[in-house]
């Protein structure tokens, strides 16, 4: 009975873990991405320095989000924001993408 | 431990700092160990490559270009491209490159000759085939075996993992400042852990510039989203996007098709040397030779700062001066990313320089290494007052040798393949590359094969010992087996090749010493053991006169 409920908690313990290392590396890469395409697409000048800037700020922007990841205390809390902030900045971008991209 | 359940933010963060480091150190050490032998990639290579002909005396770049263009001229006289480097800086050789089209299978392909010749004879000398000191570069961040894009993945991976680890590293860290100044040696884990805070404190400016230049290297392969939305797929697409980072060239003509005689290139030398001074070449080449429309192009050794030295196009047909090129004007973001990577390869970097690059990418290495001793030495106390190691913690402990002295010791066997693999053997580049492998490896069973009665301790002794053995003798093999040995290389003046001598004695020195303090740690251990024994047990025997036995187990 004991020792049921301590492998239940490893378990438990074990998938927490997981679910926010992915949340961490997919997620962060995947919102990263995402954030710095709109960066991209909202500064000035030409579309090509805009794409150079987005380019090298996205690993400080992929840093934070892990960062930012590893610091809330609830998983779906992480989640949550995690999916709505991809899906809010995946809108933006399919509205404000050039044409003949896609 | 659960992560962020409970606890602050900076608790947090040390959770994060210990995982983030710890899973993907013995890349990062990997990747850092090569990358600082990376800094002198050319004087390894010309270590590597013995039979290299010593320049002495002083032939100027004249006389070079006209042994080199004789000699071109012999070997590939209807070649369409001819360049000529000069041992001038860094580099110790004069070298000619040609482009031939060979016949493959009823196909022409291009393919590039080269040639290093000597300054006497003006011939060519056959050399060794070795991967030098560029194969340590190209596997630092390209790593071996396995698909280069995959590696790149995967070291860019590991680069952010190292991010990770220095932003949350400074997070957990109050005492940032405080701890430049603060050593406490001889206490076990706390100066582990102050070994680990110095070597991250004070080249941490180092350590974020590297890391962060080093995934701009890759981000084109890596971050390809933001390309991507803004210029689409394929290859064409992406070739619009560069045509504006880089301006391209317009000096640069294609051929005409219509042949025409050309100047010799040695007869634009003495304009070369009016504008720049006697000595100052890099390089010197000609493009679509034969051609109405053959250029020369030259380029100055130095650096500009970061940047390259300025370069100059002749006309190959008459002679005059097409373009003179001061370095490209690159918008700010172009700018960042070209001074980040040049940053992070540090070509502009003088010997002194060079050597700080070196020291700091080894300080980055031994704060991974620290890292990896430090988590296991931490348990290591536990389960000593425990009384009770796991079996990970033996695990990790077996693993850290052999990463991180075990690298070492393959490093030196890869010198030592280069002077004992037959120069006859085709194979022998490779093989060189292969030992490095196969030794490193071996150093990382030896702790779970061949000594797994013996204690970790006496393990760091034995792998330790095997370093600095292979390390010290590389000099008296190198004597042995091949002319530029310290005897000549010292008294010749060859700083490169001697130093490279003289750095493998130092090493050798850096971990005999290491290995001697160890091994004198597991005897000093053994005899306060024996010394608390015979004191307590002269107690004893004064007690037991007194009283009833004692039960001596737990001394």
């Amino acid at each position: 009975m004991m020792n049921k409920q301590i492998i239940n908690y490893a378990h438990k313990e074990s998938v927490t873990v997981l679910s926010r290392l992915i949340a961490a590396i997919i997620g962060g890469y995947i919102l990263s991405n995402l954030l710095s395409v709109l960066l991209s697409y909202i500064l000035p000048g030409s579309t090509a320095d805009s794409v150079m800037t987005g380019m090298v700020v996205s690993f400080a922007v992929y840093s934070a989000v892990v960062i930012w990841v590893y610091s809330v205390k609830s998983l779906l809390q992480v989640w949550q924001n995690l999916l709505i902030t991809s899906v809010v900045c995946a809108l933006i971008i399919y509205f404000l993408m050039p044409k003949g991209v896609m | 431990m659960s992560i962020a359940a409970n606890g602050n933010f900076r608790q947090s963060m040390k959770w994060l700092h210990t995982w983030a480091g710890l899973t993907v150190a013995v890349v990062l050490y990997f990747m850092f160990i090569t990358g600082s032998a990376g800094y002198f990639n050319d004087e390894i290579t010309h270590w590597m490559k013995p039979e290299t002909p010593l320049i002495n005396s002083n032939i100027d770049q004249h006389d070079m270009l006209i042994i080199a263009e004789k000699r071109l001229a012999k070997v590939a006289p209807d070649s369409s491209e001819w360049w000529v480097d000069f041992p001038v800086g860094r580099s110790y050789k004069l070298n000619v490159f040609w482009k031939e089209m060979t016949n493959n299978n009823g196909k022409m392909v291009e393919e590039w000759k080269d040639e290093t010749l000597d300054l006497y004879t003006g011939e060519p000398v056959t050399i060794r085939k070795t991967g030098g000191g560029d194969a340590l570069y190209y596997m630092h961040y390209a790593l071996y075996y396995i698909p280069t894009v995959l590696a790149y993945w995967i070291t860019s991976l590991c680069a952010m993992f190292m991010l990770i680890g220095l932003i949350s590293g400074i997070v957990i860290h109050k005492q940032i400042f405080k701890d430049f100044f603060t050593f406490k040696p001889g206490k076990k884990q706390h100066s582990w852990r102050d070994m680990h805070n110095v070597l991250s404190v004070l080249p941490l400016p180092f350590h974020l510039m590297i890391t962060y230049s080093g995934l701009l290297f890759l981000m084109f392969t890596t971050m390809p989203g933001v390309l991507t939305a803004s210029y689409g797929t394929g290859e064409k697409n992406i070739d619009r996007f560069y045509d504006v980072i880089y301006s391209q060239d317009a000096e640069h003509k294609d051929a005409a098709g219509i042949p025409a005689e050309n100047i010799k290139l040695s007869r634009i030398f003495s304009d070369i040397e009016l504008r720049w001074g006697k000595d100052k070449v890099a390089y010197i080449g000609i493009e679509n030779k034969g051609d109405i429309n053959a250029h020369i192009e030259v380029a100055q050794y130095g650096y500009n700062g970061l940047e390259n030295k300025p370069s100059l196009t002749y006309n190959a047909v008459t002679g005059e001066l097409q373009h003179a090129n001061s370095g490209d004007v690159l918008s700010a973001p172009t700018q960042f990313y070209e001074t980040m990577t040049m940053l992070h390869e540090g070509s502009f970097s003088g010997p002194l320089l060079r050597w700080l690059y070196f020291v700091s990418g080894l300080m980055g290495a031994a704060m991974i290494a620290t890292g990896m001793i430090l988590w296991a030495s931490k348990r290591r106390e536990r389960a000593d007052k425990k009384g009770f190691a796991s079996n990970s913690l033996i695990m990790v402990e077996r693993l850290n040798v052999g990463t991180l002295v075990g690298l070492l010791i393959a490093i030196a066997i890869y010198f030592w393949a280069n002077r004992l693999l037959p120069v006859t053997f085709a194979e022998r580049g490779n093989w060189e590359i292969h030992s490095l492998f196969i030794s490193w490896a071996i150093m990382l069973a030896y702790p779970y094969v061949v000594a797994r009665k013996r204690s970790i301790n006496k393990i760091w002794v034995d792998q330790l010992t095997i370093a600095a053995v292979l390390y010290g003798l590389l000099p008296l093999v190198n004597f042995i087996t091949t002319d530029i040995h310290l005897g000549n290389t010292l008294f010749g003046g060859h700083w490169v090749l001697a130093g490279f001598d003289l750095t493998m004695l130092v090493f050798s020195l850096l971990f005999g010493f290491s290995a001697s303090r160890m091994s004198r740690k597991e005897s000093k251990k053994s005899v306060a053991v024996r010394v608390s024994v015979s004191t307590r047990r002269n107690k004893i025997i004064e007690i037991e006169k007194k009283v009833q036995p004692i039960d001596m187990i737990n001394l």
